[in-house]
Order: C-alpha cells, then structure tokens, then sequence
C-alpha cells in the first residue's frame, strides 16, 4: 500500500514535471487555487497560533485561500508522514519543528525519513530557558549546579516529553557541566507550568515563549543561546556561564521532497514577507525571529542531524 | 478590584456583547449536538474572525461558543444515546432511558435548566474565589493525576448497572485501546500494526462515536418502527415543572455544581469526568440509587448541572496562571496571545475589565442557554422523534463519518470509529456496555502518565527502591485515596443498610 501509494506520488511528480516543462511561463503563476498548510498538532499550541497569525497575510500574499488543516499525532508525525506522501507540486505545506522532524526518524519508525521532507522556510525559534520559581534556593546557574553535583539526580527538570528540544536541552546541560538530573517528560507543555508553581518539579527546561508568559512567577538561571536574548536582556547565556548548551526549537514550513523550485520559492518568499511584518508582535510573545530561506534552512537541518545524532547516541535512543 | 468587576460587567451589558453572546450560543449548540464537531475545533476555526475584534469582544464571542457547545451534547446524548461531546457520556445514562420512555423533552428542558444553573453557580464562585481556586490546579502533582484517574475508573462501579466484573472488563479494554500509539513519556511505539497512522493513537471523539452512535445506528436500522421508539405524545412540558425537578432539590444541583467546577480546574481531567463524578455522587446520595440509569431526571441534572460548571472552571487556570483546564481553553489562550494579551494573576489587575467581562459573559451565556434551549431544545427534539427512520438513520450515519473524519482529516479513523462500533454492538449482547469502556479510554492515559512522572520523581526523591512512595506522600493524594475506596465499597454498606431497613420492616 505505502509503496503503492509512493509509486503512484512519483508517477505524479513526474507528470507534474512533465506538464510543468510542456506550460513554460504557466509554471510560474503558481500558485493557481488554494493551498493546504497542515498543522500535525493540536489546536491551540504553537504551531497553531502562528498558522492562524499567517492564515489571512498569506492569503493575500499568495492571492489564494490558505486553508489550515489538521493531522495531529505521534508528536507531529502523523501529519509529516502524510505531507511526505502528497503530491511534491506545493499545493500542501505544512508547519514543522526542530528537532522533531530530525530527532523522530533516528528514534523510531515515525513513517516518514528527514530527507522525504523539503524545508521552504525558517520563521523563529523559541530558545530553551531553564526556570525555576521565585522562591527557589538557586539564585544562579551555579547554585544550580553545585546542589545537583552534590546530590547527583535529586534535582527534577520538567519539560514536554522525550527526545524533544526541552528534553535535549536538559541532556546538553548535564553533558556540559558534567551532572546527573531527573527528567519528567509532561504529556505537553501546559501542564509544566503548575507543576513548577506547586513544586511538583525543581526546575523546568522550557520554552523561552512560556517564560516570557510566566515572567512575574519564575526566574531564569540561563538561556540556550549563543549570544543574549534581544527580548530577555538580563538572562545570562549558559554560554557565558561556562557552559557550552546551545538549543532551541525552530518552527517553519516543510513540503514534500522534490517540490518544484517555483513552488518553493514563492512560498519561502511569502512567508518571508508575513514573518518580517509580524516580528514585532512575535517578540512580544517571546519569538526569536529567523528569516531563513530554503537553504538556510536546509543547512540547519544538516548541521543538527549531526548534533542530534551523537546526543541521541549517548542516550541510548537511536534505533 | 470592585471598580474592574463593575466595569467588566458594564463592559458585557452592551448590546454588542450581548448579540455576540447570543450568536456564540446558537453555533456551539450546532456545534455540540452533531457528534464529531467539537469545540475545540470550532474555536480554531472561529480564532481568525476575532482578530479584528477587541480581546474582550473575542473572549466574549469564544466563551460563548464553549459554554453552549457543552450543554449541545446533551441533546444527542438524550436523543439517540451518543453524547455529542465527551462531557455529556453521563447526560446518556439517564437521559436516553428518560427518551425511551417518552419523556424525552422533559430530559432535554431538564438539562438546559441544570445546564444554566450550572453555568451561573460556578461563575459565581469563580468571580468571588478565583485566586484560592487556584491553588487546587497548583496542589495537583503527577500523583494526584494517578490518583485521580483511579477514582474515576472506580466510577466505573456506578456507571456499571449489571455485572461489576463486565464493567471492569469494558474499563480495560478502553484502557487497551488507549494505549495505542506514541507513548507520551518514553516515546515507545505501541501497537502500530506496521502503519503511521496509528502514531495518534485512537482519537477519544472517533471512538466515543464508534461506541455509542453506531451500535445505536444498528439498533435502529433492524427495527420495524417507522419513527424512533420515543413515544411523543407526553410533549408540551411546562418549564414550572422543570424548574421544580431541577431546583426542588437544591444539594443535588448545587453539589453538582461545584464538582463541576473543581474538576474542571484540575488542567487535563477537564470536562470529560465532571459529569461522570457529579452522577455518582448524586446516585450515592440518592435514596434510591437503583433508579439512577433507568430515566431518573435527578441524574440527567448531575451531568449537565456539572459539565456546564467546568467550563468555567478550566477558565480558572486559564486566566490566573496561563494553563488551559481543557482543550477548548487551550485555543482560547491562544487567542489571547494573539491579542497581546498575557494571562496570570496581573490579568485581573492589569486588565480587571477584560477578567471579569469575560467570567460575566460566561454567566450570561448560560443565561442565553435557557432561550435558545427551550426554543431549540423543542424543535430538535420535535425533529428526531417525529422524522422517519428512513431518512434519520442515514443523516445521523453521514454526520457519523464527517464527523470521525473530520477529526483529523483521515480515512482511518473512520474505518476504527467504524469498526470500534460493530465491536461495542456485539459485546453489548455480552453485557459490556460503552460508558465503562469510554471511562477508561479518557482515563487510561491520565493514569499511565500520572503513574510515569510520580515513579520518575519518587526514583529523585527516595532512590530508585522506593520510588513508589511518591504515590503516597502529599495529603492530596491520601484524600483521593480515601475517596476510591469509599466509592468502591458504598455500594455494599448501602446493600446492608437496605437488608436491615427491610429486615427491621418486616418485624414491625
């Protein structure tokens, strides 16, 4: 069935290309009817409310309707799974993340491979930020350290599941200060947020969007970029620290490979236009704006493949 | 803090808002009586439409839609057996007897009235209580999600009319096919049969309509009746007489109420269990529990009186800590950081007028509810009794498979909502009946993960040898501890308690 239906999306491609080559100029006023932007997670988390932010700009800029369709599960990928299997004419993107779509093929068969994925376009990222509450005793990421040091796996860092960005940034943590610490993986990100108020959880590795959220009730020891966050002035780096721990989720769009490079361009090009004029307000919200092409993006993807390779590695989770 | 509560106030008595309220009722309840459109799924689409919107006007609008699609699944809850939505599988148990016997528009007015008091009560302590409700979201760790989830499974007892052992069995297969997919904390596969679809594991709406509709479905395709079996002629309720159902007694819808409203403040039990909390204890406190899931109103009154007043308790975290209690409320946070806006206890302080303008529309919501129940409520009803098989059972089949479809855009889940259906139909004649299965679909997954974290943290805590005593060290969880087992072993003491009653009878 699945070779079938790949025979048969290749057969597409292929006349695609064909019909393509035969139009000429035709090719170029993709695209010509509505487009499908696929959401592979649930309604309401980050995904969504940046689709639903692009939905109507994106309308306008590509002067067809954008209609957002869901297929969420298996962390996204059920809908990356299928986005790989349509047609590669452009006509169906959807929104991804990093490390999911590198981290999910290395650790289990999701159905899909990264590289049946084409990244179009990178809109921002949310660094990882590691929090821990008002009253905490850990004034600093050293307080933080030396307590974990001398009572190795005592300290509970909660984040959202396994193998995620939250869940990697932990593992660079321990890996750079050479320490010992429990991770809890909460079935989603909302959740973390009581837990860390009602001390169910020492510390939370998160995104920086849910810190800035919770500013007035959480501190931030430290901040997994390389160099200060513009929204976030008086977090330190783990960097300057001492501690090499650079990682952040990244967000953008993907197609299916072998999507035709006007396709890919003008999407990449339209995103890039609604992304620029909303970066004001996504920083707000405690975005870290990207405006990477289809190159940029490709070449994140293949130096994190790497990375993520020999994490998951010393885990113990590659397949 | 007055000042914000009176303006909040003033700010939804427009009649903008008020128009807005009243368009958000009628599409949630539409959107609540077709099974397989949720509320989740409406407020998504509907999100873009408030941007233009200022936020108060947009959580106005959203409120509205989440308040009324709630009490919608009521109405096929009663009608044909399938709640419209997961919170109203409770609403079935009495509510679809009460039908059979011919009082289906008493049930359905009897739910709108308990749907509104509900509605207003819970607004109401959460306007006066909002900061001290809180600490309930905060004080519940991985261990009381276990725990909780195992008082919700003990439910199963009460749900479970014949067999106790049958009702368990229909608790674990549901638990089963809950646990089909990614594994939330350790990511392992499970049961994928080789396909990627299955990754999503089995999504609650397809199933519970694969559970209730289609053996439902069946049922009616095989009889010889030309109408549904609900004999119409007792209709014309009085509203007065309603009323009196509802309120003649007070500690019932009240009690209701406020369980309604505290599990839905607990981030992730949400809606989905309240109602099914708030029937057993009004079947435990009733005199005569045995009614209960043979058409008793009283029981039709928990459920919705209960539902209705978790959407303003899974508002609570949503608003003060920036935690959705549910689903719906996820998207609606999203909407409020599209408009900027960033929940926590400075809401109510900062932006006091848009904080309580939209708990206020909240309650005038569940006002609306009463007009365009009574209004609605009859015509549905008149409908489904009095069109003919022929043409319902087919409508009814078609909205099934959007519905199941329209979920997650997949043909596959319609094929399990298909074959979960043909499955619960058969196993019904073995005395396995779909509410014990539906507990432990919903519950399932709160109690493996609750069970993950708590050992994880308890391996932190006291080493890996007795990681377990995590489960039992917060006064919270020995509370709900206490709870399971008195709800696992009432059903005897009230067993005794009969005998003697009747022993003591007989002498006289």
């Amino acid at each position: 069935m699945f070779k079938l239906l790949k025979r048969s999306a290749l057969v597409g491609a292929c006349l695609a290309g064909a019909l393509g080559m035969a139009a000429g100029p035709a090719a170029a006023s993709f695209p010509e009817r509505t487009v499908t932007y696929v959401n592979p997670f649930s309604p309401g988390g980050e995904c969504d409310i940046v689709q639903r932010m692009q939905q109507e700009p994106l309308r306008s800029e590509l002067g067809v309707d954008v209609v957002i369709e869901y297929r969420e599960g298996g962390g996204g990928a059920v809908g990356w799974t299928h986005v790989s299997r349509q047609r590669a004419d452009g006509y169906t993107f959807a929104c991804f993340s990093i490390p999911h779509i590198i981290a999910q093929p290395m650790t289990r068969n999701p159905g899909y491979q990264t590289d049946d994925l084409k990244v179009i376009y990178t809109y921002h990222s949310t660094p990882q930020v590691l929090v821990v509450r008002n009253d905490s005793p850990f004034q600093t990421l050293e307080d933080f350290i030396n307590a974990a040091k001398e009572n190795p796996g005592s300290i509970t860092v909660g984040g959202t599941g396994t193998a995620s960005g939250n869940h990697l940034g932990a593992v660079r943590l321990m890996r750079a200060a050479d320490i010992r610490l429990t991770w809890i993986p909460f079935p989603g990100s909302g959740p973390t947020i009581p837990a860390l108020q009602g001390g169910h959880v020492g510390a939370l590795m998160t995104n920086s969007t849910m810190y800035v959220q919770n500013k007035d009730r959480f501190r931030a020891l430290a901040v997994s970029t390389e160099e200060r966050v513009d929204f976030l002035p008086d977090v330190p780096t783990f960097k300057e620290l001492g501690y090499d721990v650079v990682e952040a989720i990244y967000r953008g769009a993907l197609g299916p490979a072998g999507m035709p490079d006007e396709a890919v361009n003008r999407i990449a090009e339209a995103l890039d236009k609604v992304n620029r004029a909303q970066a004001e307000r996504k920083q707000e919200m405690g975005f870290q704006m990207h405006y990477y092409g289809p190159e940029e993006s490709a070449a994140l993807v293949e130096r994190l493949k790497v990375e993520y390779r020999e994490l998951l590695d010393e885990l113990g989770m590659l397949r | 803090m007055f000042e914000s509560v009176i303006s909040g106030l003033m700010a939804v008595l427009g009649w903008e808002a008020l128009l807005l309220v009243l368009i958000g009722t009628v599409v949630g309840l539409f959107v609540g009586s077709v099974p397989g459109l949720t509320a989740t799924m409406a407020l998504a689409l509907l999100v873009p439409f408030t941007f233009t919107m200022d936020p108060l006007s947009a959580m106005v609008l959203l409120g509205a839609v989440y308040v009324a699609s709630m009490y919608g699944g009521a109405f096929t809850a009663i009608l044909i057996n399938t709640p419209g939505t997961p919170g109203a599988i409770a609403t079935s148990l009495d509510g679809y007897p009460m039908a059979q016997q011919g009082k289906a528009e008493l049930a359905i007015l009897t739910a709108t009235v308990a749907s509104v008091v509900g509605g207003v009560i819970s607004v109401i302590f959460v306007l006066l209580l909002a900061a001290p409700l809180t600490e309930i979201a905060i004080r519940f760790g991985p261990a009381e999600y276990f725990w909780v989830a195992v008082l919700g499974l003990s439910l199963i007892g009460a749900l479970s009319t014949g067999s106790l052992v049958k009702g368990l069995m229909g608790g674990a297969i549901g638990m089963l096919i809950g646990t089909v997919g990614v594994s939330p904390l350790g990511g392992e596969s499970r049961f994928l049969f080789g396909t990627s679809e299955l990754q999503g594991g089995v999504n609650l709406i397809v199933a519970l309509i694969g559970i209730f509709a289609v053996p439902e479905l069946i049922r009616l395709s095989a009889t010889a009746m030309r109408t549904v079996s609900i004999d119409y002629s007792k209709g014309g309720e009085k509203l007065s007489h309603v009323f009196w159902i509802t309120c003649g007694r007070p500690f019932n819808v009240i009690r209701s109420s406020v369980i309604g409203l505290i599990v839905g403040i607990i981030p992730g039990a949400g809606n989905n269990v309240a109602g099914l909390v708030a029937y057993n204890e009004a079947k435990r406190a009733d005199r005569d529990p045995a009614s209960f899931g043979k058409g008793n109103a009283q029981g039709v009154v928990a459920s919705e009186s209960s539902n209705n007043a978790a959407v303003a308790g899974s508002v609570v975290p949503l608003l003060t800590l920036g935690v959705p209690g549910s689903p719906p409320a996820a998207v609606m946070l999203g909407a409020l950081m599209l408009h900027g806006i960033r929940p926590g206890t400075a809401l109510f302080v900062e932006t006091g007028t848009l904080a309580y303008g939209f708990i206020f529309s909240l309650g005038l919501a569940a006002l609306a509810l009463l007009i365009v129940g009574v209004i609605g409520g009859r015509i549905i009803c008149r409908a489904v009794c009095t069109v003919p098989l022929g043409f319902l059972v087919p409508t009814i089949a078609f909205m099934t498979i959007l519905g199941a479809y329209s979920m997650r855009n997949s043909l596959v889940d319609v094929f399990i909502m298909v074959g979960l259906g043909i499955f619960a139909y058969v196993v019904r004649y073995f005395g396995i009946h779909a509410a014990p299965i539906a507990l432990g679909l919903i519950l399932g997954p709160i109690a493996e993960d609750g069970f993950g974290m708590a050992m994880l943290q308890g391996t932190a805590r006291f080493g890996p040898d007795q990681a377990a005593l995590a489960l039992f060290v917060n006064p919270l969880s020995w509370m709900l501890i206490a709870l399971t087992v008195l709800t696992l072993v009432w059903p005897a003491i009230q067993n005794r308690r009969g005998r003697k009653r009747m022993t003591s009878g007989s002498v006289e």
